[in-house]
Order: C-alpha cells, then sequence, then structure tokens
C-alpha cells in the first residue's frame, strides 16, 4: 500500500539522518580547539595530575574513529554515553530536561496554531480596519526576534507586573503552565505573525476563486462556502506554514530557554558544545534531528487526509 | 503560452517594470527605500559615523541623550549611534551572504533535479531531506565550535541549513516550467539543457527566486541575531545589532534601555522592509507566472 | 486609503517605542562610586525566624558534589554548605576546631582529635576510618582529584586512637592545617563512598557529610536541594531554614530579575554589572565583605614584551584602577597596595594591617611609566591580550590594560575567545603560547596572603605559566611554610610581598569585595569569601 511505503521510505530516512548527524557531530567536536577538561575547572588551572587521569578515564586522547566506533556501539546498544562535566549517564540527563523542551514547544505550538490560524481566518474574511491592523502588527511581530521578545516579556510582565515568574520550570502542572506561558509567548510571536500573514493572504486567495464567486451568486449560503471551499482549499498552504514554523520551534526554543534560564535540551545543547561535552551533544542531537522529521512526517500524513489528489500521488510536494 | 522572458519587445519590458511596482505598492517603495538606506549605511555608515564607534569609556555607561548624542551611551560608554551605523555593515553583509551562498547552492540543486528527473531528481531530493532534518541552531553550535564563534562560521551554518528550503521551492517552480510545451520544443530543436535552463528557466522563475531571497534576508537576519545572542555569531567588541541587544540587554531592567532597543528597532525596521517588499515581490512573481 | 493607515501606524509603532526610551538613560554625572569606605562585614546579624524555603544562585549549574572536586564557586557553596572539615574557617579567617581539634606534638606530626558526638546525617559516629578514608581519597592520584598536590609532604595518615588520626610529615609543613580547614579537609563517611564507588558525587550517587544542612536530590538542570538537619551533631547551631535549593543563574539580567522579584532570595557573587540597581532595590539588601581574591593580569610569556620587569612595572603603573572599581566592579572594590586581597589577613592581623596601611597605594603615573618603557627599550612593541568578549568584567579590565599600554606607547592586540574556552588560556599550552597575558581572579584556599603567591611564585606552582623563578621569593614562601610562629611568617610575608610588588610576577589589578545578595526578609548569612570553604547558612533565618 501507498501508505506503508510512505512510511518505511520515511523511517529509512531518519535512520540514515540519524547516522549522518552523529558523524558530522563527532567529527565536528572532535576538530573543535580547547578542552573538555575546561568545563570542570572554573576560573582556575586544574592539577597537571588530575587532568591526565580525566584525559584517560574519557578516552580524550584516542583517535577519531575509534572514538565514534566506541560511541557508536554503545549508542546501539542504548547507551548514549556519560557527560565528562556531570558524570551522569546521557540518556538519564536528556530525559530529566525533555519535558521542558517538549512542553515549551507544544504550549507555542498551540498558540500558534489556535492564534495564528484564527486570526489569518478572521482578517482573511473581513476587510477593514482588524484587516489592516493585523496586517501592521504581524509585520513588525513576525521581524522581532525570539530574545528580543523574551527581553520585554520579562522587563514588562515578570518585573514590573509581577504576573508572571521570571525563572524557572514550577512545580506542578498549573505551575509549569504559569512558568512557561511568558517563554513560549516569547517563541511563538515571530512564528505567529508568519502563520497568520499566510493564512490570511490564502483565504484571501481561496475567497476570490472563481469557484467561490459562484457559488455565492447562486445562493448557497456563504458559511458553507467559506467552510466547505475556501478553508478546505487554504488548509494546504496554511498547513506547509504551520508545519515549517512548528518543526523550526524546536531548535528556536534553545534562544528562549537561555534567556528564561529554563532547564531544557535546548539550552543544555548550546552549553554542552561549548564545554565540548561529546557524549551530550550527540545524544541531544539525534533527539532534536528525530523530533524534526517525525514533525514533519505528521504535516506530511495531514496532507493526504486534507488533500485527496496527494494521497493517491505519494509526495506532497 | 508564455513568451520567454528574453524575447519581449522593449515595450513589453517598460510595461511589466510598471506592472510590478503597480504590484508593488507605495509601502513596498517604501520598503524598498528603508532597505536602501541600510545598505548605504552598511557600505559607507563606518565614514558617517558622528563618533568613535570603538572606544570604550567606562564612565559614561549606559548615559542617556544628550545633545549631540542623540541615542545616549552603550554599556561600554560608546556612542550609540555611531555604533549603529559602524554596525551596519556586518549586521547587513551577515544575512546577504546567507541569503546568497543559499541561493546559489539550492537554486543549482534545484534546476538539476528538475531538469534530470528520475535518479538524479530521487538522490538530490532525499539528500535535501536530510539537511531538512539539521536544524540551523545545532549547525551554528557545531560551526561555532569547530570554527570559533563569528560572523563566518555562523553565515555558512545559516546557509547550509537554508538550501534545503530554496531547493524545495525552487525545485517545484521548475519542475512545473520544464514541463511547459515550449520546453520540449526547444529541446526537440537540440538546444542543450544547461543553455535552456539558463536562457529560459531560470528568467522565468527569477521573480520568484528574487521574492525568496528578498524574504529570506528577513529570516536571515532575525536566525543570524539569535545566534549572536547564544554568543556564537559575530564577537563583540565588532559593532552589529544583534550583538548590541546581547551586550546591552543587561541595561534594560536597570532602567537604561535605549542601547538594547535602538538596535532592535533597526533589526525590525529593515527585516519588516525585506518581509513586505519580499511578499510584494512574490505575490507579483505568482501572478506573472499565472 | 488603506495603504496610508497601515504606514502611518507603522511608523507610529517603531518610532514611539525608541523614542519613549530616549528619555531613559544615567545622567552624566552619576556613577557606581558608593565604595564599602572600609565598611566590610564579615557576617551578617543572625536570623531569629523560621523560614520555609530559600533559593540561592550560583553562577552555573553545580557539576559535582564530590569534595575532591570541588573547585569552582557552585560546587564549593554547595559543599560548604552541607559538609564539613577538620577544622573550620570562622568568617574572618581565623582558625578553630572543626569536626576535630588539632595538635601539634612534633613540627612534623599533626594528631587531629574528634570531637566527641559528631555524626553523619545517617547517625553514624565518624570514626578514625572515615577521616583517613576521606584524606586518602583527596590525595589518589588515579581519582583525579583536584587537592592531590596539598599532601605534597605528607608521609602517612592513620587512625591511631579511638578518636585520634595523625598525620606525618615528611618536613614542617605550616599549610597543611589551613588546607584541612578547607575543601581538602571535608571528612565524609567511608561506607557511603566505598558502596557508591564511581557515582559517588554524581546526582545518581549523592553524598553523605556532616553538616547542618543535608542532601534531598539533586537534579541536574533544577539544581541542588538541602534540607535542614534534624539531628545536627553540634547543639549550639538549630538551622533555621526547611530547605535552600541551589540553582544556577548564568545569566546577569536574570539573576537581577529574579532577586527583585524574590524568586531567588540570595546568592554570592563579585563583580556584578547590576549592583546599582540592586543597591537601590526595595528586595535586595546588598553586603559587602571581605574577599580572598584578586583581580591580576596573569603573565603567561616572559620571552615577550612584558619580560623586562621594567615594562610590567610600567604597565601596572598606567592602568587606571580607579576607573576599572566604578565601571567593573561599580565600587565594589579596593584598591591594592599588595599582590594579596587584605581580607586574607586570618592571624597576626596587628602585624599584618600595619605593614599594610604603610605601604603605598598603586596609584596611576603614567609620565613615569613612560619613561620606564622608553627606558627599556619597548616602546612600539606589541601586546597580547587574551580576554573573553563573553565575559563583562573580563571585557572591562581589558579594556583598562588596553588604554594603559596605548597611553605607554605599547601597541595592543586582543585575542578573544568564548566564555567556555577562556580558561584554556589556563590549561592549553597552545591557546597561552599566542598571548602575553591575560586576566583572571583567582583566590587561594585559606585566609593567608601566601594562599595566592605561591601559586604564581613557586616554580611548580599550578599558575606559574611563564616559568618565573625569583630564588629570594621562593625562598621567603618556603620558609613561611615551615615556620611555626604566625608573627614570624606574617613577617616573612611582608617581605614577600614587596618584593612581589618589585618582581611582578603577576601584575594585581584591584581587590574584589565579596557581595552577598539577600533578601530583605533573611539575614544571618556569612558575608565574607569565607562561605567558599565553610558552613555559610548556620544562622541564616528570618529577620
Amino acid at each position: 500500500m501507498v501508505l506503508i511505503r510512505f512510511l518505511l521510505r520515511r523511517l529509512v530516512m531518519l535512520a540514515a539522518s540519524l547516522l549522518i548527524a552523529s558523524f558530522v557531530i563527532f567529527a565536528a567536536l572532535y576538530l573543535a580547539p580547547g578542552s573538555p577538561l575546561a568545563a570542570l575547572s572554573g576560573g582556575r588551572t586544574l592539577p597537571p595530575a588530575s587532568i591526565r587521569v580525566l584525559e584517560a578515564r574519557y578516552h580524550l586522547n584516542d583517535s577519531f574513529p575509534v572514538q565514534y566506533w566506541d560511541w557508536l556501539r554503545g549508542a546501539l546498544h542504548g547507551d548514549l554515553g556519560v557527560s565528562i562535566v556531570l558524570r551522569e549517564n546521557v540518556s538519564a540527563l536528556i530525559a530529566s530536561r525533555i519535558w521542558t523542551t517538549a512542553g515549551l514547544v507544544l504550549y507555542a505550538a498551540i498558540l500558534i496554531v489556535l492564534l495564528g490560524i484564527g486570526l489569518g481566518i478572521v482578517a482573511g474574511l473581513r476587510p477593514g480596519l482588524l484587516d489592516t491592523s493585523t496586517l501592521v502588527l504581524t509585520a513588525v511581530a513576525a521581524a522581532i526576534p525570539a530574545f528580543v521578545a523574551a527581553i520585554m516579556l520579562i522587563l514588562a510582565f515578570a518585573v514590573q507586573l509581577r504576573w508572571f515568574p521570571v525563572l524557572g520550570n514550577g512545580t506542578g502542572f498549573l505551575d509549569n503552565v504559569r512558568h512557561f506561558t511568558l517563554p513560549a509567548v516569547a517563541l511563538a510571536v515571530s512564528s505567529l505573525a508568519i502563520v497568520a500573514r499566510v493564512t490570511r493572504a490564502a483565504v484571501r486567495e481561496e475567497q476570490g476563486r472563481d469557484h467561490v464567486q459562484t457559488a455565492i451568486s447562486r445562493g448557497i449560503p456563504v458559511r458553507q462556502v467559506i467552510l466547505r471551499h475556501v478553508l478546505r482549499n487554504a488548509a494546504i498552504p496554511v498547513t506547509t506554514i504551520a508545519g515549517v514554523t512548528v518543526a523550526s520551534l524546536i531548535a528556536l526554543a534553545a534562544v528562549v530557554e537561555v534567556a528564561f534560564s529554563l532547564n531544557g535540551l535546548g539550552a543544555y545543547l548550546v552549553a554542552s558544545a561549548q564545554d565540548k561535552d561529546l557524549a551530550v551533544v550527540q545524544g541531544i542531537s539525534l533527539v532534536l534531528v528525530a523530533a524534526f522529521v517525525v514533525v514533519n512526517l505528521i504535516v506530511d500524513l495531514l496532507y493526504a487526509v486534507l488533500d485527496p489528489r496527494v494521497a493517491a500521488g505519494g509526495r506532497a510536494r | 503560452m508564455t513568451t520567454p522572458a528574453t524575447d519581449a519587445w522593449p515595450a513589453q519590458r517598460r510595461g511589466r517594470r510598471a506592472a510590478m511596482l503597480r504590484a508593488i505598492g507605495p509601502l513596498g517603495i517604501v520598503s524598498a527605500v528603508v532597505i536602501v538606506v541600510a545598505i548605504i549605511a552598511a557600505v559607507a555608515g563606518g565614514w558617517f559615523a558622528p563618533d568613535n564607534p570603538d572606544l570604550p569609556n567606562l564612565s559614561l555607561s549606559f548615559v542617556g541623550s544628550t545633545a549631540g548624542h542623540l541615542l545616549g551611551y552603550d554599556f561600554e560608554g560608546r556612542d550609540v549611534l555611531s555604533r549603529l551605523l559602524a554596525g551596519a555593515q556586518s549586521s547587513m553583509l551577515g544575512p546577504i551572504a546567507v541569503v546568497c551562498m543559499s541561493m546559489a547552492g539550492g537554486t543549482l540543486l534545484a534546476l538539476v533535479a528538475a531538469w534530470r528527473r528520475g535518479i538524479t531528481d530521487t538522490v538530490i531530493s532525499s539528500c535535501l531531506d536530510i539537511l531538512f532534518a539539521f536544524p540551523g541552531i545545532l549547525l551554528a553550535v557545531l560551526a561555532a565550535a569547530v570554527f570559533g564563534a563569528g560572523l563566518w562560521a555562523a553565515a555558512i551554518a545559516l546557509s547550509v541549513a537554508y538550501t534545503p528550503y530554496v531547493a524545495r521551492v525552487l525545485r517545484g517552480a521548475a519542475l512545473k516550467e520544464r514541463s511547459l510545451p515550449y520546453v520540449a520544443a526547444l529541446e526537440v530543436q537540440g538546444a542543450s539543457g544547461t543553455a535552456i535552463c539558463r536562457s529560459h528557466i531560470v528568467p522565468n522563475v527569477l521573480p520568484l527566486i528574487v521574492a525568496q531571497a528578498t524574504t529570506m534576508i528577513g529570516y536571515a537576519m532575525v536566525d543570524l541575531a539569535a545566534i549572536s545572542f547564544l554568543g556564537l555569531g559575530v564577537q563583540p567588541p565588532t559593532p552589529n545589532w544583534g550583538v548590541m541587544i546581547f551586550e546591552n540587554e543587561v541595561g534594560i531592567p536597570q532602567g537604561y534601555p535605549l542601547p538594547a532597543l535602538a538596535a532592535g528597532t533597526c533589526i525590525v525596521l529593515v527585516v519588516v522592509a525585506f518581509n513586505v517588499l519580499g511578499e510584494r515581490l512574490f505575490t507579483y512573481a505568482q501572478a506573472v507566472r499565472r | 486609503m488603506v495603504w496610508k493607515r497601515s504606514l502611518v501606524a507603522a511608523v507610529t509603532i517603531t518610532a514611539v517605542v525608541p523614542l519613549a526610551a530616549i528619555g531613559c538613560g544615567r545622567s552624566a554625572q552619576s556613577s557606581g562610586d558608593a565604595s564599602p569606605g572600609g565598611g566590610l562585614v564579615s557576617i551578617t546579624p543572625p536570623g531569629t525566624s523560621p523560614v520555609g524555603s530559600v533559593t540561592w544562585a550560583v553562577y552555573r549549574d553545580v557539576n559535582s558534589l564530590d569534595p575532591i572536586f570541588a573547585f569552582d564557586y557552585p560546587e564549593n557553596t554547595a559543599d560548604s554548605l552541607m559538609c564539613e572539615s577538620l577544622l573550620r574557617q570562622t568568617p574572618d579567617g581565623a582558625l578553630v576546631p572543626g569536626l576535630a581539634s588539632m595538635s601539634q606534638p612534633a613540627p612534623t606530626r599533626l594528631v587531629f582529635t574528634i570531637r566527641p558526638g559528631v555524626t553523619f546525617w545517617d547517625g553514624h559516629p565518624v570514626t578514625p576510618a572515615d577521616v583517613v578514608y576521606s584524606l586518602d581519597r583527596d590525595r589518589d592520584v588515579r581519582l583525579g582529584g583536584y587537592y592531590v598536590i596539598i599532601f605534597d609532604r605528607v608521609r602517612s595518615i592513620a587512625a591511631t586512637g579511638a578518636r585520634q588520626v595523625t598525620i606525618t610529615l615528611t618536613q614542617p609543613d605550616y599549610w597543611l592545617p589551613e588546607q584541612m580547614a578547607s575543601i581538602g579537609g571535608i571528612v565524609i563517611e567511608k561506607s557511603f563512598a566505598q558502596e557508591l564507588g564511581q557515582s559517588y558525587g554524581t546526582p545518581a550517587g549523592g553524598i553523605m557529610c556532616t553538616g547542618a544542612y543535608m542532601l534531598k536530590s539533586w537534579r541536574p538542570g533544577a539544581g541542588v536541594l538541602a534540607l535542614a538537619n534534624p539531628h545536627y551533631w553540634n547543639p549550639a547551631v538549630h538551622p533555621l531554614v526547611q530547605q535552600i535549593l541551589i540553582k544556577g543563574v548564568p545569566d546577569v539580567a536574570t539573576l537581577t530579575a529574579a532577586l527583585e522579584t524574590g524568586a531567588v532570595q540570595g546568592a554570592y557573587s563579585y563583580g556584578l554589572s547590576t549592583l546599582d540597581q540592586l543597591r537601590s532595590s526595595r528586595t535586595v539588601r546588598v553586603y559587602e565583605g571581605p574577599g580572598w581574591s584578586t583581580d591580576v593580569f596573569v603573565v603567561t610569556s616572559l620571552t615577550g614584551v612584558l619580560g623586562d620587569v621594567r615594562v610590567r612595572r610600567a604597565l601596572s603603573m598606567a592602568l587606571d584602577r580607579q576607573g576599572i572599581i566604578s565601571s567593573v566592579y561599580r565600587g565594589a572594590a579596593l584598591m591594592p597596595r599588595w599582590a594579596s586581597n587584605p581580607g586574607t589577613f586570618g592571624y597576626a592581623t596587628g602585624i599584618f594591617d600595619a605593614a599594610y596601611d604603610s605601604s603605598p597605594v598603586l596609584t596611576q603615573n603614567i609620565p613615569a611609566a613612560r619613561q620606564l618603557v622608553q627606558a627599556a627599550g619597548a616602546t612600539g612593541k606589541t601586546l597580547t591580550i587574551g580576554t573573553s568578549s563573553e565575559l563583562a568584567d573580563v571585557t572591562g579590565v581589558t579594556g583598562a590594560y588596553q588604554a594603559a599600554a596605548e597611553a605607554i606607547g605599547l601597541k595592543v592586540k586582543l585575542d578573544s575567545v568564548s566564555a567556555q574556552d577562556y580558561v584554556d588560556f589556563y590549561l592549553d599550552p597552545n591557546f597561552r603560547a599566542a598571548v602575553d597575558g591575560f586576566p583572571a581572579v583567582p583566590y587561594g584556599d585559606w585566609a593567608d596572603p601566601v594562599a595566592m603567591l605561591r601559586v604564581f611564585e613557586l616554580p611548580a606552582g599550578v599558575a606559574n605559566l611563564d616559568n618565573f623563578n625569583d630564588p629570594a621569593l621562593t625562598s621567603l614562601l618556603l620558609r613561611e611554610r615551615a615556620t611555626a610562629d604566625p608573627a614570624a611568617r606574617a613577617r616573612l610575608i611582608v617581605q614577600a610581598e614587596k618584593l612581589t610588588l618589585q618582581q611582578l610576577p603577576m601584575i594585581p589589578t584591584v581587590q574584589p569585595v565579596t557581595l552577598l545578595l539577600l533578601n530583605k526578609g533573611l539575614t544571618g548569612a556569612v558575608a565574607s569569601f569565607a562561605y567558599m570553604f565553610a558552613p555559610w547558612a548556620d544562622s541564616l533565618g528570618g529577620t
């Protein structure tokens, strides 16, 4: 069946992506100047004897193929290695942080889909002041980098108004939601604007189509026309842009996590790469790559549902 | 039936330019003006700067707006206006370099895949799919680790990350163009693939390329600013708008928001200009192709 | 018309915000000049009411709780909260008994007698076996701990009684008792550590110590959670705070906002750029206490332009230290008279204070400095400074050295690396080879001026990166190490400090004070640098 072949092909692509990614990352960190031990020493110098012991323990002086093969063998058995900085299993370190990033991305994705698409539909269907102000606001919002939004939100809502906390994850579900609100908004702002603009443009375009005008002039109720024709057809480009932006959130979350001191994978990735904590960078990168591919897969499956031509033809390109 | 662009009469070309100006609209023209100003600042901003943008003077740190220094001083006591002007170069150069590199790579890959189709297309598309899965930030982090943080490491990383997006859009358009009857006619007449691509397909998808490039400069600017915020891009003390936000961020909670806000405003203004112009050009490109 | 409205709206939005900001800014006259003026406090008044929970910020997440790997501010802060050493340093730097008291029957024999009733968190008593195990673990090269070298004059460590441990030395060593009052002397439980093996001190393993606060849990990224120990062995101490969470907050702006909003209730710091805001905050009180660290310019190469001692003296003379104090430290640092921080005068204070006060302050004198450079024939030569543009205090100090060098006729080149790579100037010879020196803020592990001098001046000193070797200085330091009488030691050190200023193996920049940022509802925390090596929250509580 087409679907099975499609899924199989995607799975193969995923495995290939992960393998290539792991190799590239390992090579990059191996070539990078500086030592992972720098992260352990803070601002003072380590005693030379300690340096020798640690280098031997973590095989830092082995050649590249040996180190890579060691890691790969372990990874295929489910052992992602040990963090040099924390001396803890990488899998455990990732597991303790993954829900922060997942929660943040999910929260932001919900905001983008609901508010972005909603705003775009409303603006597209009703020309006038609402439409104009939406255009202006989204044009500016789309240009605001996530970290600028983060700084402004912290200043306005956390420090001045004290509505939201400044940092941390919080404990318990409701407290988590409260702690994640400002970061999710910062993350969603610019993507939300882009999705709103594309949705509005798509809705406008579909509205102007001949068959829609004909249906309206034939007396079919406007609401039915909008639902069945305008929105349905606008769904394809909207799904494209929504899928692309949500997938990009996975990486962009790093910036927001750093700005809000959230305990997530993105911030940890940046810190570990700078510390050259090899196993951790490998582990997190593989998780991010896999997540990215899975989100794209879901988007493509959505295409198949929305556009019958795609399901019959195979690839949604 | 579309007439290949190179055979248009001069009058038709003038008509096309007028149509483009109409499609862009006044807002698009204003955006273009903003962009031109930014480019002038990028090329010659350092000469126009009223004060030395590089010399720190810690006793003037975060002093506000005074006569002769309308935008005040930054966290190291340097004149903000001068730093903005001097910083235009690295702030514009990075995104433009990213877009040029990814456009070149993406267009080439797209054309080859679209023209050859078959196995070549499958291989290239699969490679691009794998590349898709690499988030830009991850590539920037790795590039910074290997090459040391800086503008070029970040720019190369972003170009690699953007290439699949460019290739995807252009491959679709090139495929459509390639399937048009006039191309088959030219092939029958004996024209080579490269010649047809160069003289016919590329000019016809050119509006799309330009529109895509314009919008992408906006995205690249935002992404590069984020990379600088993480400390992986342009390094201080080189003036750069994204870095200025990062450096002067500490001033905001203390009540000295001007340097960071001024730099942020420059970024937002230029990015909005690029986005608006790019969107208008995109609409025009789609209209032309229909 | 539609476009006109949107154009006007767009322009208005993007113009109003920054225009509104133009009004904000410091006036040129005000500056961070609120200097401590000698009013440094070592400890804040003890707390009086119970507090439920306190979040304490450190500059990055703790990466190990194992004392043998505690080498930097976050790890020291966590270990000093929960663990105790054989001897203890008071907030003023004096040496008092800790878990044990010490006697010295002979110059090469140190006898530690464990105080009765001392127990670990699990109720087990501290035995000589635990002490011997802890110290042996410290000096076991195979474990890669950072305190191996402090035992270099130790011949043997053995349990010699029901509560007694004797350390036999190869030669007299008066630094070792001080180290036993620092991280190197922390006592852990032998059976607990042996059971955990490699995972001791990791998030999975945990630790077992004796302090007033005990480890409840450690989730990397979330922080180290410590609870008040209800069975603490010392009846004189009653911890008032129920739980303390030590959390890494790397970003200065986030830390400041968190302190202002009360999300974080306390932190230790130095060289904080947002100090002015915190000083005028309604939520936070800033305490300034004696510091033990010195901001220095570490010289990495004596074969380059800094090889001539006249050039080093000239660079030191041309430096605008007052500018660094007001801009980088916002007033929270002292003008130096010596290389070592006067906060380290933990003994023989009379002798030290007198000698210190009679030494001249290192003030700026550019004309004399320029003459020195000319006499050395170094005018026009290039000075390469290692720096990191991501570290605000390093950048500020680098700028001052750059200005000083250029004022005396040298050319300056900057070699900037990332914040993570900055310590590679210490660790990696390749990084070092490219520069003539770099700013750093080193500190010793105990309250003695020699603690910092030795790492730079002794031939085997870990921070002696330029093969500095002055036989007179070396002899002074080694004699001091073997001298029993504190007054005699102090006099030797005074000589060493004066010689240091002449030879300048490193250039002292300023002396940072210790900053304690405490929520106004709390009091009782230690305010001096002793927090790094001894319990700092024993009297912490509500006001």
